[in-house]
């Protein structure tokens, strides 16, 4: 039965008379993503109610996170460990903030998930950002799962500079460079929003209410 | 949502007495129109933008059961399971079968246009399961049952007060007129959910063929969280969602958004390939993609009514559009509204119930201008009308000759040749000419639509031809009038 | 055929003769000479648009027959201009030949503004007012034919006249041809809200370039505010005309 609405439909659509036509021309086989700048990263974050702090190199990462989060009471940091954060100190960083730190990795699948959802703030790498439209990109894996960077009520990516790209036009090459295709690619342009109510905007809806980004100038990321 | 199309005057006339509710519907159409035209001027060359996400779509379009075919090979290999319905009916099954089958009894759902075509939520309902819409407007209208007011924002009509007392009922919360406050409300009255649920449902913004890719496009992150903790992930798509690749979806993505809601991009785009692989510990197990049809491979039949296909749904047609922008969603009748309602639902409702949508047009063609996917909507409309009046047995339209016809053949009889064009002038000025008072005509026993708001100036003493007759004349007797040169005339 | 050949709608012709004068006596005075075929019925826009396209067959044809000898056919309608370049090739679709012709006699046809600035170059043609206006872009000129720049440049070129911003400028009038007459309440929504403006916008008179608009608007102000004036482009021009010095 469903093998029939199958054939019914792609027989019907090959039946019209269409204009078929091979791939996009316009795309070239050969071109390269071009890099992004910083400063443009840094105006459009402003845009998009995403706060960054721009650290030299990898010491200086907690010293970034204790920017962002300084002001702030809390009580507990998931963190995706990872090697892009070895010896970035953010385990002293929490003991300063008074906050619990837990790793994913040392939970079991459902622990972490409930961790998910019950931390103050979940950290994690990017693996790529797009200046123009200040996002940060973070390719699904085995080592860099999807909540901890949409449930908790905080968000913080840690960006190396030399990931940064020019447009979404680059970042959809890289993506076309990946083989396979991770199970997940999500592109973060700042924080969680609606403006269902009354068309009034309004920062913070099911996702982070707070984005802060920890730009590593240095250093080369995996 | 049961289609209202048929009552479409009676309700032109409640939306244009609701004085609030047109306000509204102006500013509304007016903000997005300024965020729309605020954001392309971030492209370097926004036309040039416009045109290639037309040929996109035209492209995509005229493509699409390859596209398909290679989506479906693509999406498969990376572990996604394809199905395919031809109406409703199967799509409702193949779903409410998944998600029964497993048990579950709580779903999230992104928000779907297609499954408000298929009444999915309902047919889920019937079956024991507890359905949550996740976008807030979406569920402030689902649990007050009420249609969307606008695509994008579907309750932003609703008062803070109408809002404040369903979450009251709802969630018992203190009454508040804020709405940060009542979005918070919501945030943590549905977070159970998602944490909760069994299945996430969602729609499908694009589907990409060459890795087999669906993209998803919020901002609130109610997508992503019914994406990646529950372990069934449902994607419901129909057929003209595909492109060919990730470049041409990325950047029809972006013009969506800022064509949408003015956004360069929107707080998330989510790019999902198959369920979670082994290892990873959050995201589905199991994604199911569910390929609908739903009469469209009908009119795809018609390469010019085909063109319907491109509509990537931003609704910048809306806030372009002189009768939306006074009468709001609700008025046309089905979960299409605007421009887009008036192209979309006459090819999947009838066009014989759907008539009042597209001749409730002034063809002033501003819709066809902000069109992503290069619309041209005029030429539908011009398409609907012919098929009413002649009837197309492609699309079972039946032919319902206009009232305006016998006068229409007339008029081009008239006109088709100058000796009946004058015999016409001239009795159609002589009976003009009885109803003129101080100059102006306030009433004539026909055309009783336009006096209504508006006189006629009385007709000059003379047509044009006949003072150019004179004054040829006269000419050819002065050889150099005041006028000026000689005239030619042939 | 050498001249300027004017195609006179057929809504000027009944109702609005001035309009038709404006227009002779303006391209006199740019140094053209108009002639006129009294042959010439309508172009047949109110059939093509109310779906009834098989009626309009006919008349395009005969337009074409009646036109084609012509270099260069001016009018001062945009929605008959957009009909003739625009509709003509889908009305004569089945008919490629007649297409062809359609399509080759378009090229020369010309809304007034047009061919005052883009054909003979002229902007200004010695009109004077002292005072405010405001322009409404008529549908079929602004998104139908692209023509915006020229009807504002011969404004310019009107001594002490002032161009004033006018709110949603660019928003349809209402009319729509039967629109007009089969949901009255809607059109004239649209067009309270379009006068609206155009009273806010402080001008002393509102011009436009298209007959339809120009009855629709004139209509509503002539019942609703007597004292507000509309004018389509051509007449306003004609009317403030100083006269020329003759030799």
């Amino acid at each position: 039965m469903a093998s029939n609405a199958r054939e019914e439909i792609l027989g019907q659509l090959r039946m019209a008379k269409r204009q078929v036509s091979p791939a996009n021309p316009a795309v070239g086989e050969s071109e390269q993503p071009v890099k992004g700048e910083v400063e443009v990263f840094l105006r459009e974050a402003q845009i998009v109610s995403a706060k960054v702090t721009v650290v030299p190199g990898k010491e200086a990462i907690a010293q970034g996170l204790m920017e962002l989060l300084g002001d702030k009471e809390v009580k507990s940091l998931l963190v995706v460990e990872d090697r892009r954060l070895d010896n970035a100190g953010l385990k002293k960083a929490a003991r300063e903030l008074n906050a619990e730190y837990i790793s994913a990795w040392d939970l079991s699948e459902k622990e972490y998930q409930e961790k998910a959802f019950a931390c103050d703030v979940g950290i994690t790498c990017c693996d790529w950002g797009v200046a123009e439209t200040a996002s940060v990109v973070i390719f699904h894996r085995v080592d860099a799962p999807r909540l901890p960077s949409v449930s908790p009520p905080v968000h913080i990516g840690i960006l190396y500079a030399d990931k940064l790209l020019k447009t979404m036009k680059d970042l959809s090459l890289v993506i076309k460079q990946q083989e396979p295709m991770p199970s997940a690619v999500t592109i973060i342009s700042g924080v969680s929003r609606t403006a269902d109510i009354l068309l009034t905007p309004t920062l913070g809806m099911h996702g982070p209410l707070e984005v802060g980004i920890i730009l590593v100038e240095e250093g080369e990321s995996v | 949502m049961i289609p209202q199309t048929e009552r479409y005057r009676e309700m032109v006339l409640e939306s244009l007495r609701n004085e609030r509710q047109r306000q509204l519907a102006g500013r509304v159409a007016g903000i997005f129109k300024f965020l729309r035209s605020y954001a392309l001027q971030s492209y370097e060359d926004p036309a040039q933008v416009m045109r290639n996400v037309a040929d996109t779509r035209a492209r995509s379009v005229e493509n699409m059961p390859e596209l398909l075919e290679r989506f479906e090979e693509r999406a498969a290999a990376a572990g996604a399971k394809v199905y395919w319905a031809r109406n409703s009916q199967e799509a409702n099954r193949i779903i409410t079968d998944i998600v029964t089958a497993k048990g579950i009894k709580l779903a999230v759902k992104g928000k779907s246009m297609v499954s408000e075509e298929t009444e999915l939520n309902h047919v889920l309902e019937k079956a024991g399961v507890e359905v949550f819409e996740g976008d807030l407007g979406e569920f402030i209208v689902q649990q007050l049952h009420q249609p969307p007011f606008h695509i994008v924002g579907p309750a932003i009509n609703l008062s803070a007060e109408e809002i404040s007392d369903l979450f009251v009922s709802l969630m018992g919360i203190e009454p508040t007129h804020d709405p940060v406050a009542l979005g918070r409300a919501a945030r943590v009255y549905l977070r159970d959910k998602f944490a909760s649920a069994g299945v996430g449902i969602t729609g499908v913004n694009v589907a990409v063929a060459e890795t087999g890719s669906i993209c998803l496009v919020e901002n609130e992150g109610n997508i992503r969280l019914a994406t990646s903790k529950p372990r069934i992930h449902i994607a419901l798509m129909s057929i003209e969602k595909v492109v060919a690749d990730i470049g041409e979806a990325l950047e029809a993505i972006g013009l969506l958004t800022k064509s949408c809601t003015g956004q360069k991009i929107s707080s998330y785009v989510s790019v999902i390939t198959g369920p979670r692989k082994d290892g990873e510990s959050d995201g589905p197990d199991e994604l199911h993609i569910v390929i609908l049809d739903n009469g469209r491979a009908a009119f795809y039949q018609d390469p010019e009514l085909r063109q319907a296909l491109r509509c990537i749904r931003c609704g910048a047609c809306l806030g372009v559009c002189p009768i939306y922008t006074r009468i709001g969603g609700p008025t046309y009748g089905w979960i299409y509204s605007g421009p887009m309602g008036a192209v979309l639902n006459p090819l999947l409702l009838g066009v014989n119930r759907c008539q009042d949508l597209f001749e409730a047009c002034t063809q002033c063609g501003f819709c066809q201008e902000v069109c992503p996917g290069g619309i041209k909507h005029l030429e539908m409309f011009n398409r609907y009308r012919q098929m009413v009046i002649h009837g197309y047995s492609a699309l079972n339209v039946r032919k319902e000759p206009k009232k305006g016809t016998r006068f229409m053949k007339l008029f081009a009889w008239g006109m088709g040749a100058a000796w009946r064009y004058r015999v016409g002038a001239k009795l159609g000025r002589f009976f003009l000419k009885r109803y003129v008072k101080d100059g102006k005509i306030h009433a004539l026993p026909i055309l009783k639509g336009w006096f209504q708001y508006r006189d006629l100036p009385g007709p000059a003493p003379y047509t044009f031809r006949e003072w150019w007759a004179s004054q040829e004349s006269k000419s050819v007797k002065h050889s150099a009038g005041k006028e000026g040169s000689v005239t030619h005339g042939q | 055929m050498g001249g300027v050949s004017l195609f006179i709608p057929c809504s000027v012709d009944l109702l609005l003769a001035e309009l038709g004068q404006a227009t002779v006596k303006l391209i006199r005075r740019a140094g053209q000479n108009p002639f006129y075929r009294p042959e010439q019925t309508c172009c047949g826009h109110p059939a093509i648009t109310s779906g009834h396209t098989d009626l309009a067959v006919n008349l395009a044809k005969r337009f074409v027959e009646i036109f084609e000898k012509d270099d260069c056919i001016v009018c001062p309608a945009g929605s008959c201009v957009y009909t003739i370049k625009h509709l003509y090739p889908r009305v004569l679709k089945d008919e490629p030949a007649w297409q062809q012709r359609a399509r080759a006699l378009a090229t020369r046809v010309y809304e007034l503004s047009e061919y005052m600035v883009d054909v003979l170059g002229v902007e200004e043609l010695g009109a004077v007012f002292q005072g405010k206006v405001a322009y409404h872009e008529s549908c079929s000129l602004l998104r139908h034919l692209g023509i915006d720049q020229q009807p504002k440049r011969l404004i310019a070129g009107v001594k002490g006249a002032e161009l004033v911003p006018l709110t949603e400028a660019d928003t349809c009038c209402g009319f729509g041809g039967e629109f007009s007459l089969r949901y009255p309440e809607l059109s004239g929504a649209i067009l309270g809200d379009k006068v609206q403006n155009f009273i806010n916008s402080g001008a002393d008179v509102l011009l436009l370039s298209d007959p339809g608009c120009l009855l629709n608007i004139a209509g509503y102000l002539s019942r609703n505010h007597p004292e507000k004036k509309v004018m389509h482009l051509a007449q306003f021009l004609a009317a403030n005309l100083r006269e020329e010095v003759t030799a």
